[in-house]
């Protein structure tokens, strides 16, 4: 039986490059601002309206520990289906998509990218660059507290 | 202006039908939602072409073929059948019934204008 | 499809369609299951006729998942239509199940998600029933009817049962004739609009065309005979028909007595016959078009907000504008029917949402060898659609749970003296204007609350309620394994999630050994709420105007600031109005945020006898908006009831001052004397 090639996008997030299989994609938007929530985690930016629905917004510089950036034009919301919730993570750019084969993920390696070790499921090479594939149930985790 | 009615109990499936021969300009459409309005507007207006789904409630596309076909005046109407994919007896039924031409569902916007030119060109080619 | 047609044009439609069709393939297979053992020939062919037509549209439209499915289940249903009228009774569960599985499919497509293939283990399934043979007799009536044999020949033998079924109601046989013409079609009457007519008062068994001679009236040379059952007079039916009284005549019918009746007992009339007819002049709308009316009607309502506001400003120069003012208000009213209107749209009937439900329990016979009936009975009920959505998924679970852990398995009912087949009832009763209760009550064992205590590990409750917070608990699960049915999808932690955002409610009463009882609180409408806009921290916020007793001016002197001991927390701050002294907070505070600047303005908020004063910067006016809880447990936070639209795209926190009251009250009401 021939491998399956699973499309999947591809978007940056500080200097490295992650990636969601597109079935969980429903969406990609251009960032124009958020409502902050007071009281959400630090991760959680707010919530933004994305083609007629009110979602929230995870900021994922934030959760991956980088600093803030100015905004910039290439920043992206990342819509995904996760359980049945629609969420949207803030990324630093999306332009891309990859067919990347179901088996040439590995176990991701010590890599130090600040904290995003715990979020990341599994790494493959598309081309000459790493790639993570982004567990999007730790980085929607919920942590006790807050609130 | 060449009068076609379109017959089916599916809005959505006539529009589409309308949609795909709308690169012929030539074509005005009129819409029949049940094979009884079909027989109705057929007996009080007159059509050059008629697009028949074959399954509809009530009064089913064969029917409106054998009594379209026992009319003097609407004998020689093309009437092209519309079958969906697995109903293939139908078709033996609906060419047996009197049906000009039939094609199955789902069709490409190409197979329908191919058909439907081939139906006017006859009939005017003869009158 | 290819090329120059877009079948992303055609998908609100077909999904309009697509959602009548399983409407009607769901309710006949309701009502085949539940009087199995009648012939059911009406039902197969309209079952027949919706799968056909669903597969051709989804084919159309390249939906392989759809068409496999619909194929599968015609294939099925024809089978069974050929042979006797009557569906094999293996064959039923397949079918409902089938039913699920596109219904799920045309979800996932209306969510903009992927259409998965059709489950191969269903589509054996469905061709495995096709093969089983069918049983019982077959119906035969031999009805005579006084009827040209031109009409009687070509009745089947399914009609002649409908009607001899009618006819033992007491429904009369009605022979409507109805002639086309120019001059009829002219003044609005056709063939559709007379079966338009009927149908409402009748069933409408059989509509023949027949040929007849040209006149100069009727040139069509044609004439519909309609066989009609109907209770309504001739006379009656003809008005309703908009045709003459001498086209409609009744018909004899005779059944010869030498011949036994080969039809098992009547029920009682399919009233659902002609609620389906009569459901036409139903539109299908996407809520999201009637909830941006109502935004469109938000923004109305600010503009004539800033129109009083000029009108006020010129009458301050002195000008006599009491009839603008008069004209302003004539316009309120009508604005305000319109908001009522609108939001009437989006109820719908409690009874409709949950049509499923007893397929559902159906399919879970086989999963879990539980023998469950289902009654539903919530009369008229109608809630808002958004609420009913999130609901339905609650109730689902809950009905499930009933089943798969409430009602006990055959054996253990008859050692406890209850009948073989365990009952489950949904109910519904209106608790007070502005909710819904929907009740779940199951007459199985109830819970074992010390077995629940002891799997999550803490003490066993004192009452119900204790009861509910463990079971409540995310990743609470009463059984080792999750079980097929209930272990996926939500769980009863979700539920009470879904009821609280929803701003409702979930209780339950155990009755150990005897059953349980789930009740579920629903807001009938989501709040169009009258609300404040204002500013604090350059932020927007609204607040319902209902909890705001005043809004007043900060003078600096007028706040009082007491003295506070070492070692006694934050300092408050007291405000002089009118002679009382309330305790004055930044709004931006209480929040939890870091005030930004001059907050010269406060509003006054009252709850349950507390007053408190809320510090910001400006006030921005009043306005009408729907407000939408904030679902999603990642933003969802005291203090924050939903979000907005005031029409410039970005969604506002619509704040819940009467929660943020009651924290700060316990937080300070040691330290502040009335």
């Amino acid at each position: 039986m021939s491998a399956v090639d699973v499309l999947h996008v591809v978007f940056k997030v500080g200097e490295t490059d992650y990636v969601l299989p597109a079935s969980t994609v429903l969406e990609m938007e251009s960032f124009s601002g958020v409502t902050h929530v007071p009281g959400t985690a630090t991760h959680v930016a707010g919530l933004v309206h994305i083609r007629g629905r009110v979602i929230p917004l995870v900021d994922l510089r934030a959760r991956f520990g980088l600093g803030p950036v100015e905004r910039s034009l290439d920043q992206r919301v990342v819509v995904v289906d996760h359980h049945g919730r629609r969420i949207g993570l803030l990324v630093d750019a999306a332009r891309e998509v990859a067919k990347i084969e179901q088996g040439a993920f590995d176990r991701p390696p010590d890599i130090v990218v600040e904290r995003a070790a715990g979020f990341v499921k599994a790494v493959a090479r598309v081309g000459p660059r790493l790639v993570m594939l982004l567990d999007c149930e730790r980085v929607l985790a919920q942590e006790q507290g807050d609130g | 202006m060449t009068e076609v009615l379109v017959v089916d109990d599916s809005k959505v499936m006539r529009d589409m039908v309308v949609a795909c021969l709308r690169a012929r300009e030539r074509l005005r459409f009129t819409h029949a939602a049940s094979g009884l309005e079909a027989i109705e507007r057929l007996s009080l207006a007159s059509f050059d072409l008629v697009v028949l789904d074959l399954n509809m409630p009530d009064i089913g596309g064969i029917e409106v073929l054998e009594f379209v076909r026992a009319q003097d005046k609407l004998r020689e109407l093309p009437i092209l059948v519309v079958t969906t994919r697995g109903d293939e007896a139908s078709r033996e039924r609906a060419l047996g019934a009197g049906a000009s031409s039939f094609m199955t569902k789902p069709f490409t916007p190409e197979g329908i204008l191919d058909q439907v030119d081939a139906l006017l060109g006859e009939s005017t080619g003869r009158s | 499809m290819t090329q120059s047609v877009d079948v992303q044009e055609f998908l609100q439609g077909f999904l309009g369609e697509a959602d009548e069709h399983l409407g009607r393939i769901t309710g006949n297979l309701a009502a085949i299951e539940r009087e199995p053992s009648h012939a059911h020939g009406r039902e197969l062919g309209e079952l027949l006729r919706s799968l056909h037509t669903l597969k051709g549209l989804a084919g159309m439209m390249g939906i392989d998942g759809i068409v496999d499915l619909a194929h599968a289940m015609e294939t099925l249903v024809r089978a069974a239509e050929r042979s006797h009228g009557r569906l094999p009774p293996r064959a039923l569960d397949p079918l409902v199940e089938g039913a699920g599985a596109i219904t799920q499919r045309i979800r996932a497509l209306a969510d903009g998600l992927a259409v998965p293939p059709a489950p191969e283990p269903l589509l054996a399934a469905l061709e495995r029933a096709a093969d089983a043979p069918s049983e019982g007799p077959e119906p035969r009536r031999a009805l005579q009817l006084d009827l040209d044999p031109s009409i009687a020949d070509k009745l089947t033998a399914s009609e002649r049962e409908e009607i001899g079924r009618a006819l033992e109601h007491g429904d009369a046989v009605v022979l409507v004739e109805f002639v086309p013409t120019p001059a009829k079609a002219e003044a609005g009457t056709t063939i559709t609009t007379v079966r338009a007519g009927i149908a409402p008062h009748g069933r409408i068994v059989r509509v023949l065309p027949r040929s007849r001679p040209r006149t100069e009236d009727a040139p069509g040379g044609l004439d519909f005979a309609l066989v009609v059952v109907t209770r309504l007079s001739v006379a009656e039916l003809a008005a309703a028909a908009r045709v003459d009284p001498s086209d409609v005549r009744r018909i004899g019918a005779t059944e010869p007595v030498d011949t036994p009746a080969l039809v098992e007992s009547v029920g009682p009339a399919d009233e659902g016959a002609f609620d389906r007819a009569s459901r036409k002049g139903v539109v299908r709308m996407d809520v999201a078009k009637l909830d941006a009316a109502l935004e469109h009607l938000s923004a109305i309502a600010l503009g004539r907000a800033r129109l009083r506001e000029e009108v006020q400003r010129l009458a301050a120069d002195g000008l006599d504008l009491r009839r603008l003012r008069a004209m302003l208000d004539d316009e309120a009213r009508p604005l305000r029917r319109m908001r009522e209107t609108l939001l009437g749209l989006r109820m719908v009937p409690l009874r409709e949402v949950l049509e499923p439900l007893p397929l559902i329990v159906r399919g879970l016979r086989n999963t879990t060898g539980k023998h469950v009936r289902l009654s539903v009975d919530v009369g008229t009920a109608e809630l808002d659609k958004t609420v009913a959505e999130r609901v339905f998924p609650a109730l689902v679970h809950i009905v499930r749970n009933a089943v798969d852990h409430g009602i006990e398995s055959p054996d253990v009912r008859a050692s406890r003296g209850k009948p073989p087949e365990g009952h489950v009832r949904v109910e519904a009763s209106s608790s007070s204007a502005a909710t819904l209760d929907i009740t779940i009550v199951d007459d199985g064992g109830g819970v074992d609350a010390a077995a629940v205590a002891r799997r999550a590990g803490k003490p066993v409750p004192s009452d119900d309620a204790g009861l509910l917070d463990i079971l409540t608990t995310p990743g609470f699960s009463s059984r080792d394994e999750t079980t097929t049915t209930s272990g996926r999808g939500i769980g009863l932690d979700i539920v009470r999630q879904t009821m609280d955002a929803l701003g409702g409610a979930l209780e339950l009463e155990n009755r150990p050994g005897q059953g349980t009882t789930m009740r579920l609180r629903a807001p009938l409408t989501v709040a169009i709420v009258d609300a404040f806009a204002f500013e604090a921290g350059r932020e927007r916020y609204l607040a319902p105007i209902g909890v705001v007793d005043a809004i007043v001016e900060v003078e600096p002197s007028a706040v009082v600031r007491p003295p506070r001991g070492p070692g006694e927390g934050q300092p408050i701050e007291l405000l002089h109005v009118r002679g009382d002294v309330i305790p004055l907070v930044s709004l931006r505070r209480a929040l939890g945020l870091a005030p930004t600047g001059d907050e010269p303005k406060a509003m006054i908020v009252r709850r349950a006898g507390h007053r408190f004063a809320f510090t910001i910067e400006r006030m921005l006016g009043r306005h009408e908006v729907l407000v939408r809880p904030l679902g999603d447990p990642l933003v969802r936070v005291p203090g924050v009831a939903g979000s907005a639209d005031l029409g410039d795209g970005r969604p506002t926190l619509v704040l819940d001052l009467a929660g943020l009251t009651g924290r700060l009250v316990e937080r300070t009401s040691a330290e502040v004397q009335p």
